[in-house]
């Protein structure tokens, strides 16, 4: 009775169809045009918090201050962290939330160097006991201790801590440190923001627009303004962010109400590590001088689970992440430079 | 098989599927105007799945199920509103000679397809009108199978509660 109801309605209320009209595939060729111009890799998801998620770790640990992490000495090896990016606007069920980015922060104090590896995705892994899971899956399904595991199981790297963070958390952040003086290159458009600051472009409140030129933001604009331009690859506005955030923090008077909205905001997993000692070992890397790297992955054709599966051995990278010799690995492999 | 060509073929039934599960034409195109730039800008990963239709499907079928209010297409929730309003007119005007009692009330099926949460009706969707299995189903929301089947289990039973009184005259079976 419902089977045959639902088809018949359904079938009824094919006469609202549009006819596929040219202007549509107008629409089509030409926004892909447009987004393949700003896009040094084409793929799209939500990449908004992922290298963003490198912000809110580093930024108000760069904004500590020196003193605080004089006494711990910098190690000779490599670090490494998990920084897994969420977005839980939205979602009617907390349960549901899976992991829009996921990076593995690479730091070498000794080479005043760091990295940001990211991982797509729908990038495919081997779970204990689950099979061939999506990484943003592994999250969904074990949280960020079976995203942490299967990047290990993956890559060899032993991790020393990771933290969660979400769009709301980057925006509590910004806000502790007043906001953050930032310069745009290049016009964006908001999709989130409307131009009068309201959460809501729509009929009688065109988006807001970032025009190019240097001034204040404020939080909830900054965070979009990051959204939107890494999420059109562009990685160059996330580290004026992190130096702009990291100045703003440091601000003796901001410096408390940055560390305890980075401490109830983000969810730290450093394990043996405290956030005084991973800063130690942050301590000469410059904020503006970390790079981004692609994981190197291969398509799949593989039936029913569309996405990607890793490069055996990483193309070398996950050697070069053990042995901290990801700079001339990069050189090598300069395609997989964000 | 080029993005062109998959264009060609598939543009007006992904329209139709988008129809269905937005109940409005121009939240629809939008939809799949978005889906389909997506798609072209990672077509070399998905012609090389299986299905590339199947994947699209499932792209735009996320983006339907991702709208948010506040995002850019807030519209969308604004036109929903105005479906109420667009279920009388046609009622009365295109149907007059059919059983009219009777077409108003499956069109409060419609009506209240535009009230489910968005997974219960893309699931709906799938299963009614694109003949898709539970499994296909699950796939396409990359989630377990007993998911999607108690997604449509309690879309029916709220179907089956608001509507189907009325067109059964209280048999709700």
């Amino acid at each position: 009775m419902m089977d045959h109801l639902l088809r018949d309605t359904f079938a009824r209320h094919e006469e609202l169809v549009p006819a596929a009209h040219p202007a549509l595939r107008a629409a089509i060729f030409s926004g892909a045009r447009r987004r393949r111009a700003r896009r040094r890799w084409a793929w799209t998801g939500l990449l908004s918090a992922l290298t963003v998620a490198a912000v809110l770790l580093t930024g108000p640990i760069f904004a500590l201050p020196r003193h605080a992490a004089h006494d711990v000495a910098s190690p000779a090896r490599p670090i490494h962290l998990l920084l897994v990016g969420i977005d839980r606007t939205g979602r009617d069920q907390p349960a549901q939330v899976r992991a829009n980015a996921i990076v593995l922060l690479h730091i070498d104090p000794a080479r005043r160097a760091a990295y940001a590896v990211v991982v797509p995705h729908d990038l495919l892994l081997d779970l204990p006991g689950l099979g061939r899971e999506r990484a943003e899956g592994a999250y969904l399904v074990g949280g960020y201790q079976l995203a942490a595991d299967a990047m290990t199981g993956l890559t060899g790297v032993p991790l020393d801590g990771g933290a969660v963070v979400d769009v709301a958390a980057m925006e509590k952040i910004t806000a502790a440190a007043g906001g953050v003086d930032l310069c745009v290159d290049r016009r964006v458009q908001s999709s989130h923001l409307a131009d009068d600051g309201s959460r809501s472009p729509g009929y009688g409140h065109p988006a807001m627009v970032y025009e190019p030129g240097c001034r204040h933001f404020d939080a909830a604009e900054a965070v979009d303004y990051l959204r939107e331009s890494v999420g059109s690859g562009d990685d160059r506005a996330l580290r004026g962010y992190l130096v702009a955030l990291a100045r703003a923090a440091s601000e003796p008077s901001r410096l408390p109400a940055v560390l305890a909205a980075a401490g109830s905001g983000l969810e730290l997993h450093l394990g043996a590590s405290s956030l005084a000692g991973v800063a130690g070992m942050l301590r000469g890397v410059e904020p503006g001088a970390m790079a981004g790297v692609r994981l190197p992955t291969a398509a799949t054709a593989e039936s029913g689970r569309p996405g990607r599966l890793p490069v055996p051995g990483g193309d070398g990278l996950y050697d070069a992440l053990r042995s901290g010799k990801v700079g001339p690995w990069l050189a090598a492999h300069p395609a997989y430079g964000v | 098989m080029t993005f062109e060509e998959f264009v060609e073929a598939r543009l007006q039934a992904l329209l139709r599927y988008a129809v269905m599960l937005t109940g409005d034409p121009h939240t629809a195109q939008d939809l799949v105007q978005e889906t389909m730039i997506r798609a072209q800008l990672q077509w070399r990963r998905i012609a090389a799945a299986d299905l590339p239709e199947r994947y699209v499907k499932r792209m735009l079928t996320n983006a339907y199920v991702d709208l948010r209010r506040g995002s850019w297409l807030r519209r969308v929730a604004l036109r929903g509103v105005d479906l109420e309003a667009a279920v009388e007119p046609r009622a009365a005007g295109g149907y007059v000679h059919d059983h009219a009692d009777s077409v108003v009330e499956r069109d409060q099926m419609w009506l209240w397809l535009g009230r489910l949460p968005r997974r219960q009706r893309a699931a709906l969707v799938l299963r009614y009108y694109e003949g898709l299995t539970d499994g296909e189903i699950a796939e396409v929301f990359d989630c377990p199978v007993g998911t999607v089947r108690s997604w449509i289990s309690r879309a029916l039973t709220t179907l089956r509660a608001q509507v189907a009184p009325a067109l059964t005259g209280g048999d709700a079976a």
